[in-house]
């Protein structure tokens, strides 16, 4: 009987943790390179598009163009954005701990909020695509797509990341 | 024995677990703590916005506004020991500019005309500033690049139509809207301050966005009014040599469609019919649905157009004025051998009975007579008529509620 009780309380002291964090989202780990690509390729109306990624020699400098986030706390990202001044864009950042995505999320969000401003002073009617941006957070990545195609190349990424 | 040891174990798992809940309390308190202080931090840095100022102002996040009365100082004084080397050869650049542009005699007016025909002719909007990661340009928002490279961000325009106008001793200064996204100049032409933006004049409208008025130039932007200075008169405002007289609502229509197809931009209607209150919103009416056909425009390169703004204005004889400003952007391709004579001929005049149709909706005569639209060539073969007026009821309510309101 005690030693009922005592494995009870053990593994309720186990599962209360779990219980408390919530679930997790289960995700893999991807190549950076080879994600960006299916992501670019999934985009058929993409315009001309430069990218910038964790492998450039400069790489936190880059990533401070889109998010203000320390990029000790990054493990990898790209940006893909129009080398026309156009609003298609997307970006994914891994942040090493979990914790960090939604820190991740928030800087994405002020830099949405920025190109919005940024559009609606000097090219409104390019600037309405911004409105259908997707912004999500899974897992240990974060994503931003401003694009005609967004659901396409959001399925790329859910194909190699989920 | 056995219960004791029993109970002995209960009592230490409960002093485990409540000794756990404490201490994750006090973490959570303690972070909780923190966010909140930083959340009262970040409130009260938001309740204390920072002073406006003309100069030192960074726009689009990018773009700082910096003085150059340096530069014009010693151009007026003649001694240019004070310039380091970038800005003597901004000085030389300016300097040969001025040359060139400005003759003896002009008065203040023809000088900023001037400057404002040679920027919109030579300069280019630089793309850089949509661009999420900017090529290294550089230079595109102080006068040294602009004149250098003939490549610009709007504060590069407001600071070097700001250097050329101190230059000739006229008072400019480099203004900002309240979110610091744009910037664009304020000039004081015989006596009076107006909003001039090169920026979205360039490759745009000829004089849309011209000596506007703070009424006009607030269709579009907002300020800090209670810092920069006001701008009220009409006087040197270019929509005001585009006054097309019309008598009443029914020459709306064409008085719009004309000064876009005569490339005016900016006008202003100014009405023999009194303009009371009624009459005003019904005008304004009429331009909401014109505004709403004009965003369907689309040319066939990716441009079109829409109506920048519209109101009425305070005119400097008493009355008002009902002012209109169209923006247009990427450029209309010369189609005009797409179209053989004849379906030219058919087009044209199928437009002309709309627009007839559309001034005795109105309540115009509908044939032309003291309307801004006439068919060219006179016909009224009505092969078009009822083709065009498609969704238009006749109401003969609403044609007799328009004659006793537009019209003389």
């Amino acid at each position: 009987m005690k030693k009922r009780l005592i494995a009870l309380v053990l593994v309720t002291l186990m599962v209360l943790p779990l219980a408390a964090c919530g679930k997790k989202e289960e995700v893999k780990d991807v190549d950076f390179y080879e994600l960006r690509t299916k992501m670019l390729e999934a985009g058929e109306n993409l315009p001309d598009m430069q990218t910038a990624s964790s492998a450039d020699d400069n790489a936190a400098e880059l990533l401070g163009y889109v998010s203000d986030m320390d990029y000790e706390k990054v493990s990898n990202f790209f940006v893909s954005y129009s080398s026309e001044g156009l609003t298609d864009e997307i970006v994914v950042i891994a942040v090493k701990n979990e914790d960090d995505a939604k820190e991740a999320k928030e800087s994405l969000e002020k830099h949405l909020t920025h190109r919005k401003n940024l559009f609606a002073n000097y090219s409104p009617v390019e600037g309405a695509k911004l409105e259908n941006a997707i912004l999500r957070v899974v897992g240990r990545y974060v994503y931003l797509i401003i694009a005609d195609d967004r659901n396409a190349i959001e399925k790329a990424f859910n194909e190699m990341v989920k | 024995m056995k219960s004791n040891g029993f109970k002995i174990t209960c009592v230490v798992i409960v002093a485990v677990l409540l000794l756990a809940g404490v201490g994750t309390s006090i973490c959570y308190s303690l972070k909780s703590y923190k966010a909140i202080n930083e959340y009262v931090k970040e409130m009260h840095e938001k309740e204390e916005p920072e002073e406006t100022q003309e100069n030192d102002v960074t726009i689009a996040g990018s773009y700082k506004i910096r003085s150059t009365e340096a530069i014009s100082d010693a151009y007026k004084s003649g001694d240019t020991s004070a310039l380091d080397d970038k800005q003597k050869e901004t000085l030389d650049m300016a300097s040969k500019i001025l040359d060139e542009i400005i003759t003896d005699g002009m008065s203040d007016y023809e000088k900023e005309i001037a400057v404002y025909d040679w920027m919109c002719k030579n300069l280019a909007n630089d793309s850089n500033l949509l661009v999420v990661i900017p090529a290294g340009s550089g230079d595109t928002d102080n006068p040294y690049g602009v004149l250098k490279y003939h490549n610009a961000v709007c504060v590069g325009y407001a600071t070097t139509f700001r250097l050329f106008m101190q230059m000739m001793d006229i008072e400019c200064m480099v203004i900002h809207n309240t979110e610091c996204y744009h910037s664009w100049d304020l000039v004081k032409i015989d006596g009076d301050w107006y909003h001039t933006d090169i920026y979205s004049d360039v490759g745009r409208g000829q004089y849309a966005y011209f000596n506007m008025t703070d009424a006009m130039r607030s269709s579009q932007e907002s300020w800090d009014t209670s810092y920069f200075p006001a701008a009220t008169s009409m006087k040197r405002n270019k929509a005001m040599e585009n006054i097309i007289e019309c008598a009443g609502l029914s020459d709306i229509p064409g008085a719009i469609g004309q000064s876009i197809m005569d490339g005016n931009l900016s006008f202003v209607m100014k009405f023999s019919c009194e303009v009371n209150e009624e009459f005003a919103r019904r005008a304004i009416a009429v331009i909401d649905i014109f505004s709403n056909a004009i965003d369907t425009i689309s040319f066939p390169n990716g441009g079109g157009m829409w109506m920048n703004g519209y109101r009425w204005l305070p005119n400097d004889d008493g009355g008002f004025v009902l002012w209109v400003s169209v923006y247009k952007y990427g450029e209309e391709e010369d189609n005009s051998d797409a179209l053989t004579e004849e379906e030219r001929d058919e087009i044209t005049s199928a437009i002309y009975e709309m627009i007839n149709t559309i001034q005795e909706k109105l309540g115009g005569n509908g044939e032309g007579e003291g309307g801004i639209y006439d068919n060219p060539d006179g016909s009224d073969d009505g092969e078009f008529e009822d083709d065009n007026v498609d969704g238009v009821e006749d109401s003969d309510d609403s044609e007799g509620e328009d004659d006793s309101e537009g019209e003389e």
